[in-house]
Formats: structure tokens, C-alpha cells, sequence
């Protein structure tokens, strides 16, 4: 992959890992919901209301983080970072490296396994809109130093 | 008077500051628990008296680990008993300075110093309290370019002492008479904090054994409504006003060396000095009441921690002559104020539908609760449909934007249905971008844009996408491929220009 021309989409592992957490969740719900109607209804009852929970968030869930996958592109511009992304409120946000202050980039355990990386850059403002969720890891190393290099110095405020 | 020891040395804050620490809002807070377990104890004076000598410990104790002393360009401060802290703020990180005298500082000739740096993390530091001629040598010393850093500070111009320098550049932008305060109580927030003050008033009379029923009898109705409109209203507006006069006495703008300085107040007087570097943005504020005076409000803000009050200063009821003397020190490329661009007629229709299926929702809320008095109550959901449509109406009317200049833009945009606020951002201080649209935005072709800013962000809202491109495009001087605009060729047709 290279991160320096055009734009790029997330890594196709991210909707996995996406897919997995939305999982759980249902699971969960299913779960609570097989627990209140089990207490409360015949199995025949509990058995059709759990299944159609699945079906529904299950399948909910499955399309919608599609979207929000084909949302995303990022580019990695000469003096900004580009993202577009969102499926109800689309955004455009520009990052100009001058502004940077730091880069974080984190990975929870699952991200680790997936070999995933979010890259968030950080500027002085909170409301700036920098996170790039589901880059892959080597890359986003990459990614950071060759955006580093590219951050001003003085005072970025 | 005894000279001052020398600044760059660790010297302990005003001993008769920690006296006064005892009347300090978080010492009567932990007051009152101690009164109740007192009281309900049974040995009220023992309780007390444990308590008070712990207090005093303690104060004393951190009065005692206070030090702090301002050297090589570095503000430094450590405190704590069981915590020790040590602050270190260097002088160009400092966004303002706010020097602040209550009634109790006033009467011991003391003042109370507060350092904001920039950044989410609240990270001030606050000197409670030093005598007065500490904190204005202080305060001085941190002017990073209008007064020396006192003996052995280096890189700063020497020869030049700090009091001079304050008489010589002092330039006075507005000075407030009491006439004026009194109008901006009446027509400001005050009015709001009085009427709560009044809403209390009204609770407690009532806890004390007014009968509701009583004052449900129409006679005592109608007299109290009547007596509430004869006297109450102008008690209540007067009062406002003197809380506003009092608050905001003598309020003065002046340009000193590269600071603007800000004092006011009466009990409470207060100085607020920032660099003019340092200043983010600045809002004009278009207040309903005073729209046909036209009188505006103009606040200043910084990058100060914390979105509050602390980041910013009012200058009110400001005249045209008196903005354009303002904005000419404070921002010079916000001047002469562009004629504001209405937002496309697309967004008249999103703002009047919004509004009317707002109403008519509260309506529909109001006509649910109200269903005892019958069909009548439907009528509620078209009045507010109508009013509804009206707000959306005069909220449309605020939207307004424009960008002017050219090599380093000046971003200017205007929203508000009843106080329209007109918010003017340096594209200098623009830390990032963004364009956003709504589904329901897409569907008018409209989009917003978001400049965020350190500690706040400001939106350009219904734009066409083309218009709220652009308006980032100038804000963050990089364009959609992600390349700075002063080197790529500039866009055609650009149509937010009106310079």
C-alpha cells in the first residue's frame, strides 16, 4: 500500500475487527433479552424472540459498520491530512501538519491481533476531527514518522 | 514603603492573604458540615473549636509551602502540604493575565494573580494573594515585550522600566460611564440573574406559610399580578442594571505596550491583560433589545483553558465608531467589516421547516398536556407551528458569512435568531478544518463548515457545499488535495470573497 498518493480506504481487516465488537454486542443483547423472555414465556416464545434480536440487530449491525467502512478515504497530502468519512453526517476535515502538535498512535488488544493502528493527530483545538481508525500497524509507524517530519516547528496556537 | 525583594527569588505570598484565605469560598463551604456534625454532636464549642485549630494548621502549613518567584523567563510556583506541586510556565506560553481585587483584597491592599496558558487541561497558575505593587511588578515582568524581566532576565530589551512603559504606550480604546452599564444590566444577562434571585424570593416567602389557596382567590390574584407590574418590573429592571453597574464600574479598554488591558468593577475590581498576539478571536454579539440602538457587545478570547469565562473578556454596548477603534488594535485584518453574505435561499426553507415542525412538536406537547380544556387545546399545535416558523425565519436572517483578504484570510460569519453573533477567526488561528453535511443538509445541497480553534470552534452552518468548501479552503490554507494555497494557483470562481 502506498499511504502518499491519493486516497486511501481503512484496511478490509478493520470491518472485521468492526464486525467482531458489533458481534459481541448482539450477543449480549440476545443474551439479556433470551434471559428476560426465558422468565417470562414458553421456550417456543423465547427461542423466536431471540432469533429475530439476532436477525435484526445482527444484520442492522452487518450493514451499516459496511457503510461506515466505505465511508472512509484518508490522504496523506503534501501539507495536510485529508479525511473523508460518515454515512448520516458526511465530513470533510483537513488537518494542516503545521498545526500538529503530537501523534498518538493506539491499538487495544483486538487491534493487536488484527495487526491494526489508530493514528490520531493531535492539534490545539479538541474539536479537531483527526482520528483514522484501522491502519496497519507497520504502516501507520510509517505514516507517523514520515508525517512528523513533515510537522512545523514553533508555535502552533 | 520597603522595597521590594528581589523577584527572581522564592518569596512566600502575602501573610495577610492567608489571613483572609479563611473567608474564601472553599474554606466557608468546609465550614458548614463541620457546624452540622457540631451542632448535632452535643459539644458544639469542642467540635468547633478541633475544627478551627485544624483549619488554622493548615492554612498556615500552606501559606508556609508556597513559594514562588519568577526567573530566567520562567514563572515558577510550588505549593502543597501533603502534595507538593511545582509549576514552571514559561513567559511565551502564557496567553493572559488576570489580576483581581475583591471587596476583602481592596481593604488589605492585595491582589489576586492568575496565569492561563493555552490547552484543555485547566493548567493556571494563581497567585492568592500578593500586595498590589508585587502583583503590578508581577505583571509587568510577564508583558513578554512591554516591561524588562527584572534583574538577570535574559533576551528581554533592558533599560526600559515596566512603569514607564505603561505610562508611555497607554492608549485608551473605550471607557464605559455609568449610563451606559446601566443599560447593558438592563438589556444583559443580569436581568436573568435577578429574576432567578426573585424566583428564590418567591420560593421562600412561600415556605414561610404564604397558603397557595389563599392566593389562588382572584382579588389577591389580580392585585398581586397588578403590583407585581407597577412595582415589580422596574424594581427588577433597575436592579439589574445596578448589578451591572457595579459589576462592570468604570470599565475600561486600553492598549498598553502590546497588551490589552481590561479593568473593571467596583466590589470586585478585576484586570484582564492579554498580548495582542495572543488573541484567537473576537465576537460581536447583536443583542435583540439593542439591535435598534445599534449597540454591540465585542468579546475577546484567548486560548485560555477551559471554555468559560476564563478565555475571555466583554467590552458592551460598543457604538460602530467604537467597534472599528476596537478591532483596529486588537484585529487589525478583521477591519473594514465585510458585508456579511446571506446563506442561500435552500437554507431559508431548512431553517422555516425546522422551525415549524419544532413548533408545532411543542405545540402538539403543549395541546397533550393541556387536554382538559378540550378541542381548544389543538389550537396550540399551529401557534407554535406559526412561531415556530418565525424563529426560523429570524435564524435564517443571522446566518451571514464572508471571507475577506487574501494572503492571510479573515473568516467572518454570523448566526443567532435573537442575539446574532458575529464571530470573526484569523485564518492564522484556524488549528483545523472541516466540511460536514446532514443527510437532510445533502438532500437542500447544503453543507456546514467547522473551524476549530484552540478551545472553541466556530461554524459557518448552511452553506452551499461549494461556499463551505471554499470558507475551509481559506481557513486552513490547504486545498482539496491537500496542498497549502499559497503555493498551488489560487481557485476560480470563488464567490465568498468580498475583498
Amino acid at each position: 500500500m502506498n499511504e502518499t498518493s491519493g486516497q486511501v480506504p481503512l484496511e478490509p481487516r478493520v470491518l472485521v475487527l468492526w464486525r467482531i465488537r458489533a458481534g459481541v454486542a448482539v450477543a449480549v443483547a440476545s443474551g439479556s433479552c433470551a434471559l428476560v423472555a426465558g422468565l417470562t414465556s414458553p421456550a417456543a416464545v423465547t427461542v423466536a424472540i431471540v432469533a429475530i434480536v439476532v436477525l435484526l440487530a445482527g444484520g442492522a449491525a452487518w450493514w451499516w459498520t459496511g457503510l461506515v467502512w466505505r465511508s472512509w478515504r484518508f490522504e496523506v497530502g503534501v501539507h495536510a491530512l485529508l479525511l473523508r468519512h460518515g454515512v448520516m453526517t458526511r465530513r470533510a476535515s483537513t488537518i494542516p501538519y503545521h498545526r500538529v502538535q503530537h501523534i498518538d498512535l493506539e491499538a487495544g488488544p483486538l487491534e493487536r491481533r488484527f495487526r491494526l493502528t489508530t493514528l490520531v493527530l493531535r492539534t490545539a483545538s479538541a474539536s479537531t476531527d483527526s482520528t483514522v481508525p484501522g491502519i496497519d500497524a507497520t504502516d501507520a509507524e510509517t505514516l507517523r514518522s514520515q508525517i512528523l517530519a513533515l510537522v512545523g516547528t514553533g508555535d502552533a496556537t | 514603603m520597603a522595597p521590594l525583594p528581589p523577584i527572581d527569588r522564592p518569596r512566600r505570598t502575602s501573610p495577610r492573604g492567608a489571613l483572609l484565605a479563611v473567608f474564601g469560598a472553599d474554606q466557608l463551604r468546609a465550614l458548614f458540615p463541620v457546624l452540622v456534625v457540631a451542632a448535632s454532636s452535643g459539644r458544639f464549642l469542642l467540635v468547633i473549636g478541633v475544627a478551627v485549630v485544624l483549619g488554622a494548621t493548615y492554612n498556615v502549613a500552606s501559606w508556609w509551602r508556597r513559594t514562588w518567584w519568577f526567573a530566567d523567563g520562567v514563572l515558577h510556583l510550588d505549593e502543597g502540604v501533603v502534595v507538593r506541586s511545582e509549576r514552571r510556565i514559561p513567559v511565551e506560553r502564557i496567553q493572559h493575565v488576570e489580576v483581581e481585587r475583591k471587596l476583602r483584597h481592596q481593604v488589605f491592599d492585595l491582589s489576586v494573580v492568575r496565569v492561563e496558558t493555552a490547552g484543555g487541561s485547566g493548567a493556571e497558575l494563581r497567585l492568592d494573594a500578593i500586595t498590589v505593587p508585587e502583583a503590578e511588578r508581577l505583571r509587568a515582568s510577564l508583558a513578554p515585550t512591554a516591561g524588562s524581566a527584572g534583574p538577570g532576565g535574559p533576551g528581554v530589551e533592558t533599560g526600559r522600566d515596566p512603569v514607564a512603559g505603561d505610562s508611555v504606550g497607554d492608549d485608551v480604546l473605550v471607557r464605559l460611564p455609568p449610563g451606559r452599564l446601566l443599560l447593558a444590566g438592563i438589556t444583559g444577562p443580569e436581568v436573568a440573574a435577578v429574576l432567578a434571585a426573585l424566583a428564590v424570593a418567591l420560593d421562600l416567602l412561600s415556605d414561610l406559610g404564604v397558603d397557595p389557596d389563599e392566593l389562588g382567590q382572584i382579588d389577591a390574584t389580580r392585585l398581586g399580578l397588578a403590583l407585581a407590574v407597577v412595582v415589580g418590573v422596574p424594581v427588577w429592571l433597575l436592579t439589574a442594571g445596578i448589578v451591572g453597574v457595579v459589576r462592570r464600574w468604570d470599565l475600561t479598554a486600553r492598549i498598553v505596550g502590546d497588551d490589552l488591558r481590561v479593568t473593571y468593577g467596583l466590589l470586585r475590581k478585576a484586570e484582564f491583560a492579554v498580548n495582542l498576539t495572543r488573541i484567537q478571536d473576537v465576537r460581536i454579539a447583536h443583542r435583540l433589545l439593542l439591535r435598534p440602538f445599534a449597540r454591540v457587545d465585542v468579546r475577546v478570547r484567548t486560548a485560555a483553558s477551559g471554555a468559560g469565562q476564563q478565555s475571555r473578556v466583554d467590552i458592551p454596548l460598543l457604538d460602530a465608531i467604537e467597534v472599528d477603534r476596537v478591532l483596529r488594535r486588537v484585529l487589525p485584518a478583521a477591519i473594514p467589516l465585510p458585508r456579511l453574505l446571506p446563506a442561500p435561499p435552500a437554507a431559508r426553507r431548512r431553517a422555516v421547516f425546522r422551525g415549524g415542525l419544532a413548533g408545532a412538536g411543542f405545540g402538539a406537547l403543549v395541546a397533550a398536556a393541556s387536554a382538559r380544556f378540550g378541542a381548544v387545546a389543538l389550537l396550540a399545535i399551529p401557534a407554535g407551528a406559526v412561531i415556530g416558523v418565525a424563529w426560523g425565519v429570524a435564524a435564517y436572517r443571522g446566518l451571514g458569512a464572508a471571507v475577506a483578504g487574501t494572503t492571510r484570510p479573515v473568516v467572518h460569519s454570523r448566526a443567532g435568531a435573537f442575539t446574532r453573533h458575529h464571530a470573526i477567526v484569523p485564518s492564522l488561528r484556524v488549528q483545523s478544518t472541516a466540511v460536514e453535511s446532514t443527510y437532510f443538509q445533502r438532500r437542500r445541497g447544503l453543507a456546514s463548515a467547522r473551524l476549530d480553534l484552540s478551545g472553541a470552534a466556530v461554524a459557518i452552518v448552511d452553506r452551499g457545499v461549494d461556499d463551505a468548501t471554499e470558507v475551509a479552503v481559506a481557513a486552513s490554507g490547504v486545498d482539496g488535495n491537500g496542498r497549502k494555497t499559497d503555493e498551488a494557483p489560487a481557485s476560480a470562481g470563488a464567490s465568498m470573497r468580498s475583498m
